[in-house]
């Protein structure tokens, strides 16, 4: 059976407001107002207020009649809807899907999770409690369905309200009809016809209130009681730890703006330190007046907090930008155009994960180790050479030379080491060389016997004369590769004391020279 | 004022020397397990310094000599970067040299910049044991460079150059070495120790070493195990 709890906030904007500071003074009532023409209007009110008569859509002159020490701010939707998500994101510790609905509610699923909390009692409880030492005052319920968990919550006769299974019909008719998530018209038309609670509601046929209401009263009747499942959808991922700046004066050069680089690092570094976070992948957005954004991105290996290391890192690339901005003003200036300027930077912890604490690091700088200090030069190497370039080596058990081994990065694989223990090509009587050509190169030779080893090559222009063979050894592949190969492997020394790995294919016959024992 | 200048000057040289040894003395040398190399170098290479290649020709056994001094250099705790400027590293093969390919990052750029741009990086850091670089050409400049970052990670770095220079050099050694024919089995190799930054450099040294798969040498595999299994 379905569980889901609703939170709602009713004061969730005013006590916002309080949390963030906004009001300095001493607590009174509190509104949150919005410009409408010349006058305020009241947008949010705190409970206090709202015992003291003040209701939303009031002038602000209104409000303060009724109450004169009356506080008013200005409404922050964008801070509201944060705020909203930050603690749908601290609900998942009740269950794992949690649905935002704005501008003052939060669903979750609780199914199944009664039993890790004692009971659905315990479950509502310790949210409300959470709440309010979060400065938000809330209400809870847990239904069976979300409409009735919703409606519950927000219009039930008790704040904390755990609907047994199979009673939501009971527990919703004395609740007015407003609770279901009607839309203000509805509501007002049902007032008219006398229909004042969802059990009066119930009462009338479906089909006529469908003719009269349309199909939406009937969906949320239905949701309610469960007869229609809901789906919740679950809150997005958390944003990125981020840091923005816009420049008053845009700006067009970099010295200007590289000093507010470490400014917006300690911002960002701080939301990762309250998560528990280290950034992998940083990126430095700049923001140019009528031109795309660059985007520098900075990848580490291992997650990091440290400024000097992702600094140094990050510097490189703004150095790279700075070189682009440099000939775009001089191209700019020969055509006697407005050369680009910089109107904002961003920096955003785009990936992160989590941080461990190093022994010691907590109260001293400690000296990197072998393994720290080896990442921060692969960081460095890959800043500049790209990820690609900085690879590892891996074995691959495959008789054809040039796919017996691959290259990993090292971003990818990591840079633990491996062991790679016995293998079976070291026991393997035949040698390989150091250094392989990417591609066969075609020699001429003299063989004396029909498949015998070379006795003269020519390679690069130069002539050898063979003073030692060994081999062969024959190599062939796997047929399911497409064409296959076959070859014979010889290991030559030459007059010079040169060693080389040279093959005769068997297939297309020519002799070629693969590796150089350097 | 000019005896004053001059006895400033000898302090200044003496301090220098101290300096120099000091940094010297802390970080010991690398033997290549040759005994015959490293008896005329006074012990093995020198850490925390370059060393210059210089192969005669292409498959000489310089590679493989460079390779299993690097092997050595990284023992079973540290790193060893390879700076593949000509992508043709074949580490199927390295692993007869004794290299565990489990500790051995390689970094793969064909521009001469880069790689000597790498090359300082990863001899500043002191998680790696050996560099190893081949590349056409180092001017002083560059190689003045790669000694100070040597001095500042305490690594190795071993440079296989294939031009034939012979300007001065701020590498520790620079070796020529020429390819003979050995007995089966053996690589030989006619090495001119060119020079020695601590010693005399001397004349030709024919030195040989087993190239059997499993054999690093003779005395490494009973050594300190740093050889393949």
């Amino acid at each position: 059976m379905r569980r889901v709890l609703c939170l709602h906030l009713p004061y969730l904007a005013t006590e916002r407001a309080w949390r963030d500071g906004l009001c300095r003074s001493k607590p009174g009532p509190l509104v949150l107002t919005r410009p409408v023409g010349a006058a305020h209007v009241v947008e949010r009110v705190c409970a206090q207020a709202r015992r003291l008569g003040v209701r939303p859509g009031m002038s602000l002159a209104q409000a303060r009649a009724l109450a004169p020490e009356l506080l008013a701010v200005a409404c922050d939707d964008q801070k509201d809807r944060a705020a909203l998500t930050e603690l749908a994101r601290w609900a998942t510790r009740f269950g794992p899907t949690v649905e935002v609905v704005e501008p003052d509610t939060l669903l979750v699923d609780v199914t199944g999770c009664a039993l890790l909390f004692r009971g659905e009692a315990n479950i509502a409880r310790q949210a409300v409690a959470g709440l309010k030492q979060r400065g938000f005052g809330a209400r809870a319920a847990i239904a069976d369905t979300v409409g009735a968990a919703y409606a519950v919550a927000t219009a039930g006769p008790e704040p904390i309200a755990v609907v047994p299974v199979g009673q939501s019909s009971a527990w919703l008719a004395p609740l007015p009809p407003a609770a279901l998530r009607l839309d203000p018209g509805t509501c007002e038309q049902l007032d008219r016809l006398g229909i004042r609670s969802i059990g009066d509601l119930l009462m009338l046929p479906r089909a006529s209130l469908a003719t009269r209401f349309g199909p939406e009263l009937i969906l949320r009747i239905r949701q309610a009681l469960g007869e229609t499942f809901e789906i919740l959808t679950a809150c997005t991922s958390p944003p990125p730890p981020l840091a923005r700046l816009a420049f008053e004066m845009p700006a067009t050069d970099w010295s200007a703006i590289l000093p507010a680089v470490p400014r917006l690092w300690t911002d960002v570094c701080e939301q990762l330190r309250r998560r528990g976070m280290g950034v992998r992948r940083l990126e430095c957005v700049v923001y140019y007046e009528g031109a795309p954004p660059d985007v520098l991105c900075v990848e580490l290996v291992r997650p990091s907090r440290q400024w000097a290391h992702v600094g140094t890192l990050l510097e490189q690339r703004l150095e790279q930008c700075d070189d682009g901005l440099r000939a775009h003003r001089a191209a700019s200036e020969a055509h006697e155009l407005c050369p680009l300027r910089i109107t904002g930077l961003m920096l955003v912890a785009r990936e992160t994960s989590c941080w461990r604490v190093q022994p010691g690091e907590l109260f001293a700088q400690r000296e990197p180790g072998v393994e720290e200090a080896l990442d921060m030069l692969i960081d460095r190497l890959a800043g500049r050479l790209g990820h690609e370039a900085i690879v590892r080596p891996e074995l691959v058990d495959d008789h054809q030379p040039e796919l017996a081994f691959r290259y990993v990065p090292v971003v990818a694989a990591g840079c633990a080491p491996k062991e790679m223990g016995m293998d079976w090509r070291s026991t393997v009587p035949i040698r390989r060389p150091l250094r392989l050509l990417a591609r066969p190169v075609r020699v001429r030779v003299r063989v004396l016997a029909g498949d015998g080893p070379p006795t003269w090559l020519t390679w690069r222009g130069q002539e050898h004369v063979v003073v030692r063979a060994v081999g062969p050894e024959r190599l062939e592949t796997a047929w399911w590769r497409g064409a296959d190969v076959r070859r014979d492997y010889f290991r030559i020394t030459v007059a010079s004391g040169e060693e080389f790995w040279v093959f005769r294919a068997l297939n297309a016959p020519g002799w070629y020279l693969h590796g150089i024992f350097g | 004022m000019g005896a004053a200048r001059s006895v400033r000057l000898a302090q200044l040289a003496e301090q220098i020397r101290q300096v120099r040894h000091h940094s010297r003395a802390a970080s010991g040398r690398c033997p290549s397990g040759v005994s015959e190399l490293d008896a005329a170098l006074g012990g093995g290479f020198c850490r925390a310094a370059i060393h210059e290649f210089i192969p005669a020709a292409e498959g000489t056994g310089v590679f493989s000599l460079v390779w299993r001094v690097a092997a050595r250099a990284a023992g079973t705790e540290r790193w060893i970067v390879a700076i593949d400027t000509q992508a043709d590293l074949y580490p199927p093969g390295l692993l007869q040299t004794g290299v565990s390919l489990g500790r051995l990052i390689v970094v793969r750029t064909s521009q001469p910049s880069d790689a000597l741009w790498a090359c300082e990086q990863v001899l500043r850091c002191s998680a790696v044991a050996a560099v190893v670089l081949p590349l056409r050409g180092v001017d002083s400049r560059a190689s003045r460079r790669l000694q100070l970052a040597a001095e500042t990670g305490g690594g190795l770095g071993l440079l296989i150059r294939g031009d034939k220079p012979t300007g001065p050099t701020f590498a520790a050694s620079r070796l020529y070495g020429e390819p003979l024919v050995g007995p089966p089995g053996m690589r030989r190799l006619r090495i001119t120790v060119q020079k020695l930054r601590e010693g005399r450099p001397c004349g030709p040294l024919v030195v040989e070493w087993s190239d059997a798969p499993g054999v690093v040498s003779a005395s490494a595999v009973l050594g300190d195990g740093t050889g393949v299994a």
